[in-house]
């Protein structure tokens, strides 16, 4: 009846786990002590911790995400060329367009992604004027998809339409692949919902003279490596959210010689390389498609709490588990603490909006923040702010990454593969560094800054998840 | 980053202080710190004592040991002998941020808790002053001369300073001739007079306002509303030439209150035995290095006047 | 030659830090050969160089780890392990450091701590089991401060430990001293032959501060919470916890202390102690000590704390036992004190008594005795109803007030960490015309405050002016339960306590006799 009690007498080191005064008086009388700084898990939430204990320990759930995870890490997106969204995006039909984040009506959208709606639609021709626009969207003769459910991403508004030029990245591990429109480049431009004649003139532009040479010159290339680009500009100052100078550089020096050899008028070849060079966040549509064909293959496996999706729309904050199939958890997104541009301020921001934050879900972003430390002059706080940021992130994921690396952190991997469960259990949310969109059409961007999801999608996905699984 | 996100990150376990001081005792000013309405920050932090300033610059609150006495604007906390302030990482400027009502955090690592407090009361507050007794103020001007003490005063109470001396004499003589240019030249020349945060001259000043506010008192309630009269009026001229946190005790002696000990010691003389007032004037005079004496001149002045020139009750 | 391979999957590390780690191990003792890497070709190479094969090392890839050693001997292989694991354990962990340099983690999952460790958990009730668990999955054994624990978590977390081989102590187990190290409120006790299992806080301490006092030490004392002896419980972390004294070589006297457990269990707790070879003393407080019991074997039965410390030391050593209060000094106390002590008008008792305790089974062991005494004592922890306090913050006639009671402690620390939130309502107790006696506990030791004293003092020197000042007479008692190598320094605090103008003992029984004496003085004016 009485058992024997194991490893006795104790080793001497001692973990403390709530006052502090304890762990002083034990370290005072000469014991090794470990001090945690304990905080109530689950934001003290009770029915969140039995929702966790029934998850506690079960090798199934810890078996699949090693699958999800496998799945992810063994992805190698590559650029592989341009189309046109109509044909190439799975499930595009004619009057559609996808745009930003989870599910939204006409009537819900925020102003950045009705000014884009507007400008898409003058863009396709199916309305001479923005009141007309604005009619042709409200009147239901558009359908409006999430990009996510069409293996799509899109920044900030993330409006696609059927005939704008997409990149293609096939993941060549699995088969799968994902899409993203091209960057117009900063100012004025449709995915901030400006759609002023010279917005849809320059994307009229892109589909007819950037897209064809760069598709061509991909084709010569045989198709670009993403994975390595992104994982040589963590070592050069980006994490390609907020920051992909370096990026951009790289993938300039991969794709220039091919084209050159395009064969099209130099002039053309010029303003396309000089449009490039001129964006430094023309990389960030390549590392988003690259980050969604990683996590697209990671998701669909049955019991893994894996994260695969975190979007924005502009109103609602939508996150998807691989585990848990295509529903969505939403909760209303959310304001980001920023910098400002000179002459803006909070009240002209929009809530978080984009789907960039799939480069946080992929490990990148503020996930990466510690190896783009340049960037807190864009977004705010200090060097150790951007460390610490990137270290907190290791408690609410499933494993360091392979590719991706933080020189600061002796190049330790960046945190990757966001675990619902941890993100409950310590109440720490994933960092997001975004852009920060003007909360009226047309006027673009004012700022960039920090914001993470609301805490409900979390709490909603692990009760969901808990009652499918427990 | 926004200042409550980097806090909100450093904030140690549940809000966890490292530690929770019991007020003893608390006086009635500390409601406005305590219901939040109004906001006060730290203004200055010593070994044994620590001033809290509102908003606007000119009210304080003062947390002192058990053993230091209350006020009407002091709190006294459990604190051990050794016990400091300085151990607590407590800063000017940092808020006090009161929560339910009942405690105030300072900084993140001390809350003070009022839960249990007693409230102080005043003993001036309900006290008529009758006649003074000769023995009383015999006993206070004994324990004045027999303090060793850097203050400039001590001089003026045995006379071997005739400056000071004449220079308190010109208080007394302004006032009783109403002649209120004689009376603000004299206070501007003690007003702000001598080192620390609570200057000597102010001391003596306190002190005096304080008597003069007590048989004030009494005079209103014998049917003059003047409120504000030559000597008030001279003093709160002169305020601004001293510290805020001086001017506001100051203040605060012009409307009758002070320190527990003050008050005490002048409760004493007026209304109580030889002994008691002995005691009493041992307490005052031990407050602070000078401070405590300098009051004591004040009140010892004001009523040694009051008994032979009705002075308090005058201008 | 012994060999061995261990794979770590999706652990990855830098390769910096694992050749310098592998070159460390290869410096060890016994260690002919050792390869710590990432599972690259080149290394897998490396490893079937070494010896080493099999599918186990065809499937992994460069995001697993593995540990190949060759090494003399088995024991030279686990401390190799060992260090790898701890190094690599520390990296992971390399977390944030606190204000004094110490790092701290954000939760027990980073902690690079190994198995047999002790997890000291006093984190809010209802988290409490959750973490607690946690530790037991760790292979830690728990320390468990928390209250406001349910019976069915407690019973969950203990039957765990029971399950795993690891002592559960708590939950609201105030004290402990495993191996010398004092866990929660705990004093410095000298090695010596005694063994404790206790269910009480501060009876512990009581009994420690006796021991310390009578020159003895101890090897465990081993905390239970107050409720392991419920028949809920039934006494699983007391079983265990005697039988690691029983089997513990420098245990010669064991001790049990606890409130009167419920009867299947007694008997069960009895018979384990007759089974064992050693001698045991055993108080159930608030029952008479004697021989009484299942015969008079190796248990002998103690009335109070101080007597159970006294016959356990007297077991222990070879010479009897001596109390450290005799009667006949109690009643010399009580004669002096009396002196001071004035009649209130038209009665023939000397006020009356108002006790303040931090140390909850010190406050219940005072009511037991004056109950003994005939005395009557409100309480907001009275077992007789019509001695409950309706309001805990209002004394009526004689009072004693457990202030380390939920009432009190809700959002504020325990009266053991802050002794000065019980300095309002010690003065308002002062203030009372009608009270003659004012009696409260000093407990010091590791984890309490660092000069109780001091705090109390201050409030003595306070209560004696107000007493003065109404010219009444007031006795103001202090029990000071510590030893002579508690931080806070037990001859100081007597004396701190002593100039402000209290009476002074080290044995709360005898405080409690000493009460119960002056209450019964007539009055001789």
């Amino acid at each position: 009846m009485v058992a024997t009690v194991k490893n006795w007498p104790p080793t001497g080191a001692v973990v403390n786990l709530g006052s502090s005064v304890f762990a002083r008086s034990m370290r005072d009388q000469g014991a090794n002590v470990y001090e945690v700084e304990w905080r109530p898990p689950a934001r003290g939430r009770l029915e969140l911790i039995r929702a966790l204990d029934a998850l506690e320990g079960r090798e199934d759930i810890d078996e699949a995400n090693r699958v999800a995870l496998e799945r992810y890490s063994s992805a190698q997106p590559v650029l592989v060329g341009i189309g046109r969204a109509r044909d190439v995006v799975p499930g595009f039909r004619d009057r559609m367009l996808l745009h930003a984040g989870p599910p939204i009506t006409w009537e819900r959208m925020s102003g950045p992604l009705r000014g884009a709606v507007i400008g898409a639609i003058m863009y396709e021709g199916w309305a001479g004027s923005a009141e007309e626009a604005e009619k042709v969207a409200a009147g239901g003769e558009v359908a409006f998809s999430p990009c996510h459910e069409h293996s799509a991403v899109g920044p900030m508004a993330g409006v696609v339409s059927p005939s704008m030029p997409v990149f293609i990245i096939e993941n060549r591990a699995a088969g799968n692949r994902s899409y993203c429109t091209l960057n117009e480049g900063l100012g004025k431009v449709l995915r901030y919902g400006a759609y002023s004649p010279e917005v849809l003139e320059r994307l009229r532009w892109m589909a007819d003279v950037l897209a064809p040479v760069l598709a061509k010159g991909i084709e010569l290339s045989g198709g670009i490596d993403l994975k390595s680009i992104i994982a040589q500009a963590l070592h050069m100052g980006d994490e390609v959210h907020n920051r992909n100078r370096a990026a951009t550089s790289l993938f300039i020096r991969a794709i220039a010689p091919y084209v050159i050899d395009t064969g099209y008028p130099l002039s053309d070849i010029r303003r396309v390389l000089e449009f490039i060079n001129g964006n430094d966040h023309f990389f960030l549509n390549l590392s988003m498609p690259a980050a969604k064909a990683m996590l697209e293959a990671a998701h669909g496996i049955s019991k893994s709490t894996m994260v695969t999706v975190m979007s924005r729309n502009g109103t609602d904050f939508g996150i998807k588990v691989s585990g848990l199939g295509d529903r969505w958890f939403t909760g209303p997104a959310q304001k980001v603490k920023g910098l400002y541009f000179p002459g803006f301020g909070g009240d002209d921001a929009n809530p978080d909006i984009g789907d960039s934050s799939i480069t946080e879900t992929a490990g990148l972003g503020g996930f990466a923040m510690a190896a783009a430390i340049p960037i807190v002059q864009f977004v705010g706080g200090t060097p150790e702010d951007a460390v610490g940021f990137s270290r907190r992130m290791y408690s609410i994921t499933l494993s360091e990454n392979r590719f991706f690396s933080i020189p600061v952190l002796g190049f330790r991997g960046t945190p990757t593969g966001i675990d619902i469960r941890k993100v409950v259990e310590t109440g720490i949310l994933p960092q997001i560094n975004t852009g920060i969109a003007h909360k009226d059409p047309g006027i673009g961007q004012v700022g960039a800054g920090l914001v993470t999801p609301p805490w409900e999608c979390f709490e909603k996905a692990l009760l969901a998840f808990a009652e499918r699984y427990a | 980053m926004s200042h409550s996100m980097t806090r909100a990150l450093d904030r140690g376990p549940a809000g966890g202080a490292r530690r929770h001081l019991g007020a003893v005792k608390a006086g009635r000013r500390f409601c406005g710190l305590l219901s939040g309405s109004r906001r006060y920050r730290i203004h200055s932090v010593f070994a044994r004592a620590l001033n809290l300033c509102d908003e606007d610059g000119r009210e304080f609150l003062t947390l002192l040991p058990l053993s230091r006495g209350c006020g009407a604007t002091y709190a006294t906390l459990a604190l051990a002998p050794e016990e400091s302030f300085l151990d607590f990482e407590l800063v000017p400027g940092l808020e006090a941020e009161a929560r339910d009502g009942t405690r105030v955090q300072l900084g993140l690592e001390v809350v003070v808790d009022f839960s249990s407090a007693l409230t102080w009361e005043s003993r001036l507050s309900t006290m008529a002053p009758g006649q003074l007794s000769e023995a009383n103020l015999l006993v206070l001007r004994r324990a004045l001369l027999e303090t060793s003490t850097a203050s400039p005063f001590r001089g003026a109470v045995d006379g071997s300073d005739s400056g000071l001396a004449a220079l308190l004499d010109a208080l007394r003589a302004a006032v009783l001739a109403a002649d209120g240019t004689r009376l603000g030249a004299a206070l501007a020349s003690l007003v702000g007079f001598g080192p620390g945060l609570t200057p000597s001259g102010d001391d003596v000043v306190v002190g005096m306002s304080l008597a003069r506010a007590v048989f004030g008192r009494a005079r209103r309630a014998g049917g003059r509303r003047d409120g504000g009269g030559l000597w008030e009026a001279g003093v709160r001229g002169v305020l601004a030439r001293t510290h805020a946190l001086s001017a506001f005790f100051i203040e605060e002696a012009l409307a009758g209150r002070s320190h527990e000990f003050v008050e005490d010691a002048l409760g004493c003389l007026l209304a109580d035995g030889p002994q008691e007032t002995g005691l009493a004037a041992g307490r005052l005079i031990g407050v602070g290095a000078t401070s405590g004496f300098d009051i004591g001149v004040g009140l010892y002045l004001a009523a040694e006047w009051q008994r032979r020139y009705a002075w308090c009750s005058s201008g | 030659m012994f060999k061995r391979l261990t794979i770590r999957k999706n652990a990855y590390y830098d390769s910096v830090a694992l050749m310098s780690l592998a070159q460390e191990v290869q410096k060890l003792p016994g260690i002919t050969d050792a390869l710590v890497g990432m599972a690259t070709d080149l290394n897998k190479d490396s490893a079937r160089a070494m010896g080493f094969g099999g599918p186990e090392l065809e499937e992994v890839g460069p995001g697993d780890l593995i540990i190949a050693l060759l090494g003399d001997d088995a024991k030279s292989l686990d401390g190799a392990e060992k260090l790898v694991v701890a190094r690599l354990e520390k990296k992971a962990g390399a977390g944030k450091q606190d204000a004094r340099g110490h790092a701290t983690y954000s939760s027990l999952a980073e902690v690079p701590i190994g198995e047999g460790g002790i997890a000291a958990i006093s984190v809010p009730g209802p988290y409490a089991a959750r973490e607690a668990k946690a530790a037991l999955r760790r292979g830690l054994h728990v320390f468990l401060f928390s209250d406001n624990v349910s019976l069915e978590d407690e019973l969950a977390v203990k039957e765990m430990g029971r399950r795993e081989g690891l002592l559960v102590m708590g939950p609201d187990c105030g004290t402990a001293v495993i191996g010398g190290l004092g866990l929660g409120f705990a004093n410095k006790v000298r090695p010596g032959r005694i063994g404790i299992v206790a269910a009480s806080g501060t009876g512990l301490q009581q009994v420690l501060a006796v021991i310390d006092r009578l020159g003895e030490g101890i090897t465990h004392a081993i905390g239970t919470g107050g409720r392991d002896l419920r028949r809920e419980i039934g006494g699983i972390t007391t079983l265990m916890g005697l039988d690691v004294l029983e089997r513990d070589e420098s245990t010669k006297v064991k001790m049990v202390i606890s409130k009167p457990p419920h009867d299947d269990v007694r008997r069960r707790v009895i018979v384990a102690l007759e089974e064992g070879r050693k001698p045991a003393v055993v108080c159930f407080m608030g029952e008479e000590g004697g021989l009484s019991g299942v015969g008079a074997g190796k248990v002998r039965f103690a009335g109070s704390l101080e007597e159970a410390a006294v016959k356990a030391c007297s077991l222990a050593g070879e010479g009897g036992s001596r109390e450290i209060y005799p009667q006949e000094q109690i009643e010399a106390m009580a004669c002096e004190l009396a002196a001071g002590l004035a009649c209130r008008a038209g009665t023939a008792s000397p006020g009356y008594l108002r006790g303040l305790y931090g140390g909850g089974t010190l406050c219940e062991e005072t009511m037991a005795v004056l109950a003994r005494a005939g005395i009557d004592v409100y309480s907001n922890v009275a077992w007789r109803p019509e001695l409950f306090l309706e309001d805990p913050e209002t004394s009526q006639a004689h009072t004693c007030i457990d202030m380390g009671d939920d009432y009190f402690t809700r959002g504020r620390p325990h009266p053991m960490l802050e002794p000065g939130l019980r300095v309002p309502r010690y003065l308002r107790e002062a203030r009372d015309p009608d009270v003659g006696i004012l009696l409260f506990d000093v407990v010091l030791g590791y984890g309490c405050h660092p000069d109780p004293a001091g705090v109390m003092a201050e409030a003595v020197r306070e209560a004696a002016e107000i007493a003065r000042r109404g010219r009444r007479k007031l006795v103001q008692i202090a029990v000071l339960v510590g030893t002579s190598g508690d931080p806070q320094g037990l001859a100081r605090q007597e004396k701190v306590l002593r100039d402000a103008g209290a009476t002074v003992l080290s044995s709360n029984q005898a405080a409690a006799k000493l009460v119960a004496l002056l209450l019964k003085l007539e009055c001789k004016q």
